[in-house]
């Protein structure tokens, strides 16, 4: 209002030393403001984004061949042997766990997925019909059809990762090119080579590095 | 206007302590524009898509990228200006509420309780703070600061230099109740202007440093604003009008004598209005659409290419012929990179040359390559507000503006002139202060920086800022906070 009183007041000196002329008032507006222009609050309430975690941590030794053993239902054999490669004190020379990202662990790792998870698909086709399989619990190596595929990949990405999967997840589609991908030479699709995708979609799994971190 | 008129009757009668009366004139109510039988605008009406009846639109992307979600809430449809149809995996679970399209792969979401990012790579979860959750409806780009805005049952949330503020008239206080957000091109503000958002016929206009507060008759929402017209807030028969000139804008009114206004849409400069059967668009002209669409229209979904996607009942038709295409930067829309690869797909298939222009420079000129017509690495300029050409055989066929939020700001250059003219004087943040911190060194501001940025954003610093003070300067100080606080 401050300066419609300054408008009407500079009207009236007009209209006072004039003493004459004609009065127009501003045009009405379909809209008035209803309130003095200020300044408005502006509550801080949290950061735009979340706030940094902590560092990503590798498994020791011992975790990773843990939880191989119960993700694979198999030993791997040469745990023992190659342990302190992958960082397991000795606790004479090495007292602390490593747990170091670095080429050596990233080798034993696929040793270790390549030898377990052969081992169990291969008991998962030796299974007795009945029994719950390992690896090839929701599709066989006789499976062609793709909603089994995915079952079975969601499955596996719950057990191995702890990650669910949902309808159309679009994680699924490098796993399922490798499923459905025709055999060079281009032949059927035969249940030697969807054994040896199942193996590698396992060994995918476990040289994860989802499942080697956490 | 009681008031005014008693003021100026005792001014009147002071008049004639003259002897001589002055003529008192009643205020002459504004007559409203009225648009009557406007010139025709020959305009394409492609009614091709046919929706089933368990489908809605969720939205248009400023490309004109339709979306629509049906009886299986994972997977929605997009319909492409250029016919074709593809389909986005939402990929979370739980009831879609408001979606922003971005593209025809990239649109912002609320699902359930939180915000996603749907993208073609899989869903991405947008993280706000526990205050902000449970968002109803927003504008903008919640992932950008001082792009979006968000309204939950608690009120209406601002982001800026890296946090979440709730905005309120003042101290104390919280907007609440709002009922709809002004946007234009799924963007929350035009380049000078501030956030326009209302619960019935109330209205407010929030920028860095005013709340406009409004009571307009009729307003019914929701509103559109844009570059040609400001804000546009329909009214049973009219458009209201503010032009984005301050808080208190400068109102104006249109009438459509042929009945209420059923629906309004903004984008790429024009406003479309759609009254009875009756179609209009303002670009700066009245113009009536021609053939007028089929039946009155429930909801209009304008595009940035100067057409719309309308929707009357089960009906759905586009209006408007798609002049080029333009993938890699859209309307308002904030970088926090000063480069970006543009894909141009011009409307017909012979082209000579497609050239970009950024504030009326030199134009660079795309190449033609596996991708069709690309900007690679485009430099997008300084830190501020741009606008692109896109010409075709030397034809201007899109223009937009952008701003770019970081780039090689110093406080030498840039930080240090505004700590001068606004900070350093008096008793405030001088070298000797007493009174308050002292902010005459590059290094107190580091040391300070994220107080500063938090002051400067909810509008408590500088105190008692004069009219030189300019949201511009709060924005140079936050992004080189932002930037990384360059010496």
């Amino acid at each position: 209002m401050k300066q419609l009183f300054n408008a009407c007041l500079a009207l009236a000196t007009m209209g006072l030393v004039a003493c004459q002329g004609t009065i127009e008032a501003p045009p009405d507006v379909p809209v008035d403001p209803t309130e003095e222009v200020i300044p408005p609050s502006r509550d801080p309430v949290g950061g735009a984004e979340l706030a940094p975690g902590r560092a990503l941590r590798r498994m020791t030794a011992a975790q990773f061949n843990r939880s191989l053993t119960v993700a694979t239902g198999q030993e791997w054999e040469d745990f023992d042997r190659y342990a302190s490669a992958l960082g397991a004190a000795d606790f004479a020379e090495v007292t602390e766990e490593g747990t170091e990202f670095n080429v050596t662990f990233e080798k034993l790792v696929e040793d270790a997925a390549r030898e377990t998870c052969r081992a169990a698909v291969a008991a998962d086709i030796a299974r007795e019909v009945g029994e719950e399989n390992v690896i090839l619990r929701h599709a066989s190596v006789e499976s062609r059809e793709e909603a089994e595929y995915v079952s079975n990949l969601s499955y596996l990405f719950m057990r191995f990762l702890g990650q669910p999967v949902l309808a159309g997840d679009s994680r699924m589609t490098p796993w399922l090119g490798l499923l459905n991908a025709p055999p060079e030479p281009e032949t059927d699709l035969d249940d030697t080579t969807l054994r040896a995708r199942w193996t590698a979609v396992c060994v995918g799994l476990v040289t994860h590095p989802d499942f080697v971190a956490y | 206007m009681t008031r005014l008129s008693t003021l100026l009757a005792s001014l009147a009668v002071a008049g004639t302590a003259c002897g001589e009366p002055a003529e008192v004139v009643d205020p002459p109510p504004v007559e409203p524009e009225v648009v009557r039988d406007p010139e025709r605008l020959t305009v394409a009406l492609d009614c091709d898509v046919e929706l089933t009846s368990e489908e809605h639109v969720l939205g248009t992307s400023p490309e004109g990228d339709l979306w629509v979600a049906g009886a299986d809430p994972s997977v929605l449809r997009v319909f492409r200006l250029r016919g074709e149809t593809t389909e986005v995996a939402v990929g979370v679970e739980g009831g879609l509420g408001h979606v922003t399209p971005w593209s025809d792969t990239v649109a912002t979401a609320v699902v359930g309780d939180g915000m996603w990012r749907l993208e073609s790579e899989g869903p991405r979860f947008l993280f706000l703070p526990e205050a902000v959750r449970g968002v109803n409806f927003f504008c903008g780009d919640p992932e950008l600061d001082g792009a979006a805005a968000v309204v939950t049952d608690n009120g209406i949330f601002e982001r800026a230099a890296g946090q979440w503020f709730a905005l309120g008239p003042e101290e104390g206080m919280r907007f609440a109740e709002v009922e709809w957000l002004a946007s234009v091109d799924g963007a929350c503000h035009l380049r000078r202007g501030g956030l326009w958002f209302g619960s019935g016929e109330d209205l407010w206009r929030v920028d860095g440093t005013s709340v406009g507060t409004f009571h307009a008759p009729g307003a019914t929402g929701p509103a559109v604003i844009g570059q040609e017209f400001g804000l546009a807030v329909p009214a049973g028969d009219r458009v209201l009008f503010a032009s984005e000139r301050g808080p208190r804008g400068e109102w104006s009114e249109v009438e459509f004598p042929l009945g209420t206004v059923n629906a309004i849409g903004a984008g790429g400069g024009a406003l479309w209005v759609s009254v009875g059967t009756h179609l209009y668009r303002y670009d700066g002209e009245w113009r009536e659409a021609d053939p007028a669409p089929v039946g009155a229209l429930d909801r209009i979904f304008p595009d940035a290419v100067g057409g719309a996607w309308l929707r009357a009942g089960p009906n759905l038709c586009h209006v408007g012929t798609p002049s080029l295409e333009l993938r890699g930067i859209r309307p308002y829309e904030h970088f926090e990179r000063p480069v970006a690869n543009l894909r141009v797909v011009p409307d017909q298939e012979e082209v000579g040359r497609i050239e970009a222009s950024i504030d009326d420079d030199a134009p660079t000129s795309a190449v033609f390559g596996d991708d069709g017509w690309m900007f690679s690495g485009l430099a997008l300029g300084a830190p501020g507000w741009h606008e692109l050409s896109i010409s075709v055989d030397g034809e201007v066929l899109r223009t937009l503006e952008y701003r770019v939020v970081a780039g090689d700001l110093s406080w030498v250059a840039d930080i240090e002139p505004i700590y001068e003219e606004h900070c350093g004087g008096g008793d405030c943040h001088a070298a000797d202060s007493e009174a308050a911190a002292d902010l005459s060194t590059f290094d107190a501001w580091i040391d300070l920086a994220f107080e500063i940025q938090t002051r400067v954003a909810n509008g408590t610093m500088p105190k008692d800022a004069g009219p030189e003070w300019s949201a511009n300067d709060a924005t140079l100080i936050i992004d080189w906070i932002q930037g990384g606080l360059q010496p």
